[in-house]
């Protein structure tokens, strides 16, 4: 049996308005250390910089898809509406960073590549990820019994996640077009600092969009609830 | 080429924030339709505890 969260005891967090401005505060400063500390590229000159936005990008729809594997699992388990909620947050964010990636990686890939797509490896296995979670989101917004939607919604969930490792991976499984993963440890030192702050700056960003975007689940679930209530009679 | 090349620099970080911004104002859209609802079916004005 699902937890149901009582209608008038949604909290509205002050604090988080704050947490927000300080993360896009910090992704600005962070952009532009980005730009303003690193030489260009001896290949690719500034188009380097797009890494800033693109890597982080990738990581965070990495991080949110685990946020969904651990939530669905939990809710598989547990049946808490708690879990499905933050997992279905983490799905919505994770896909609008996977969508965002991929736009960057077109962008970055048409002058070093001279094509706005290629069917590589890594492109179409992260298109393929894509296209999972916004399968995840379609199928909850069609199934009205909320049990039902956090079961199918956390399996569809946990097999989305398991391609993560695969789309990871398939630089090195597949080598074609795409180069093997960046990491501070594998670019010169100039990028470091830039990499870094961008990569912070957006986990506080990803942090700050799963917290609202499960608030706002939260009360839209204590209004269902409360509309149950007054049609059976109950209020 | 150079100036080529910051078209595109500036192109993805164009994207980003048209992304992030728009994907902030869809959030707090959300939250406050759904503050509404509740309030409209408990009676009571929205942020009133």
């Amino acid at each position: 049996m699902t937890t149901l969260v009582h209608p008038l005891v949604v909290p509205r967090p002050r604090g988080w308005s704050w947490f927000g401005g300080f993360a896009f505060a910090f992704l600005i400063v962070s952009q532009v250390t980005g730009i303003l500390t690193s030489p260009p590229d001896r290949d690719m000159g500034d188009l380097q910089k797009i890494m800033y936005v693109h890597v982080p990008a990738a990581w965070i729809t990495f991080l949110c898809f685990f946020v969904v594997l651990l939530f669905s699992l939990r809710s598989l388990w547990r049946g808490r509406e708690r879990d499905d909620l933050l997992a279905a947050s983490a799905a919505e964010v994770g896909a609008t960073f996977n969508g965002l990636t991929l736009m960057l990686g077109m962008i970055w890939g048409r002058p070093t590549w001279g094509v706005w797509w290629a069917w590589d490896a890594r492109l179409t296995s992260t298109l393929v990820l894509f296209l999972i979670f916004v399968g995840y989101l379609a199928l909850r917004a069609f199934v009205e019994d909320p049990q039902r939607r956090a079961q199918w919604s956390a399996a569809v969930g946990v097999m989305g996640a398991i391609n993560v490792p695969i789309v990871y991976m398939s630089v090195r499984w597949w080598r074609t077009l795409h180069q093997v993963q960046s990491s501070p440890s594998t670019i010169d030192p100039h990028y470091v600092l830039g990499l870094r702050m961008n990569a912070f700056a957006f986990l506080f960003v990803m942090i700050y969009f799963i917290h609202r975007r499960y608030e706002a689940a939260q009360v839209a679930r204590a209004a269902e609830q409360a509309a149950e209530a007054a049609a059976l009679g109950g209020m | 080429m150079l100036a080529g090349n910051w078209a595109f620099v500036t192109a993805a970080y164009a994207v980003t924030w048209v992304v992030l911004l728009g994907y902030l104002a869809h959030v707090h859209r959300a939250v406050r339709r759904a503050r509404d609802d509740l309030a409209q079916m408990t009676g009571r004005r929205p942020g009133e505890a």
